[in-house]
C-alpha cells in the first residue's frame, strides 16, 4: 500500500487544473465531438507534467551552474527549453515573460515609489538633524 | 449571541479561502495556470542548494502548461488515428515511444504489456544471453 503514495500530494500538480488544460485542448482539437479522457490517461498527464518540471529545472540547474551562478534566472530556463528539444515554446514564452515583466513593473513602480518617498523623507529628516548638529557645533566653535 | 455565532461561522470559511488563495498570487494566477508555490516546491525537492528567480518559476509554469497542451495534441492525433472517441493511456504511451523529445518520459509512461508477454520476453532475453 505504501507504494501507492510515493510522491507527497504537495509535490503533485493539482489534478483539476491538469484536467482543465487537457479538456480545453481536446476541445480545440475536435470542436465537434466530445473526447473523453480515461482516468489512467489523466493520471499519466499529471505525472508527465511533474516529470517535465523536474527535467526542465534540472537542465536549467546545470546551465546555471556552468556559468557559476547561484540563482536560476529566466534566460537559464529559456536555454534549458531549447536544450530539451521544445524550441517551439521559446518565442511564445518570451512574449509571456515580457507581459509578466510589465505587470510586475507596474506593481513594483507603485511600491518602490512609496518607498522612495519614505527614503526621501528619512534623508531629509536626517539632513535636518545633521544641520541642527552642525549649527550646534558651529555655535560651540563660535563660543 | 446567535448572530455572533453565525458571524463566526461565516468567518471560518473565509479564513480557509484566504489560505488557499495565498498558494497562488492573485495577479500571477491570472496569467498562468498552476500555482507558483507548487512549481517552486517541486523545484526545491530536487535542488535545494540553488536559488530561482520569480521570473524563472513563471517560465517553468508556462512551459509546463505548453508542454501539457502539446502532449495532449499529439496524444489526440494518435487517438484520432485509432478512430476512438476517448483518450486512453495507450495513446500517451504510443506518443512517448514514437517521438524522441518525449524520451525523458519513457520510464514514467511506458507502453503496457501483459505480464505473460513480459515474462516470455525476459526468458527469451535470458536464453539469448546464456
Amino acid at each position: 500500500m505504501e507504494t501507492e503514495k510515493v510522491v507527497p500530494e504537495a509535490e503533485e500538480l493539482p489534478k483539476t487544473i491538469v484536467r482543465r488544460v487537457v479538456k480545453d485542448k481536446l476541445h480545440d482539437c475536435s470542436p465537434d465531438t466530445d473526447i473523453s479522457v480515461h482516468k489512467d490517461a489523466l493520471l499519466a498527464f499529471c505525472e508527465s507534467a511533474r516529470i517535465f518540471i523536474h527535467y526542465l529545472s534540472a537542465t536549467a540547474n546545470d546551465i546555471c551552474k556552468e556559468s557559476k551562478r547561484q540563482t536560476i534566472n529566466a534566460e537559464d530556463v529559456l536555454k534549458a527549453i531549447e536544450e530539451i528539444d521544445f524550441t517551439e515554446f521559446v518565442d511564445p514564452l518570451r512574449d509571456s515573460l515580457d507581459e509578466f515583466r510589465q505587470k510586475n513593473a507596474g506593481k513594483r513602480a507603485g511600491t518602490s515609489k512609496s518607498k522612495e518617498e519614505k527614503k526621501k523623507q528619512k534623508v531629509e529628516g536626517e539632513a535636518s538633524k545633521k544641520s541642527c548638529g552642525k549649527t550646534e557645533k558651529d555655535k560651540k566653535n563660535e563660543e | 449571541q446567535e448572530q455572533e455565532a453565525t458571524n463566526e461561522k461565516k468567518k471560518k470559511p473565509n479564513k480557509n479561502g484566504k489560505k488557499i488563495e495565498r498558494d497562488d498570487d492573485d495577479e500571477v494566477s491570472k496569467v498562468c495556470n498552476f500555482p507558483m508555490g507548487r512549481i517552486k516546491r517541486i523545484f526545491k525537492t530536487q535542488s535545494s542548494d540553488i536559488g530561482i528567480t520569480g521570473e524563472a518559476v513563471f517560465l517553468v509554469n508556462k512551459a509546463t502548461d505548453k508542454f501539457l497542451e502539446q502532449f495532449c495534441e499529439d496524444a489526440y492525433e494518435c487517438c484520432a488515428k485509432d478512430r476512438k472517441k476517448s483518450l486512453a493511456y495507450k495513446h500517451l504511451a504510443a506518443v512517448v515511444s514514437e517521438q524522441s523529445k518525449y524520451d525523458f518520459l519513457s520510464d514514467y509512461v511506458p507502453e503496457k504489456i501483459k505480464a505473460e508477454d513480459a515474462l516470455a520476453q525476459r526468458e527469451l532475453a535470458e536464453g539469448g544471453e546464456g
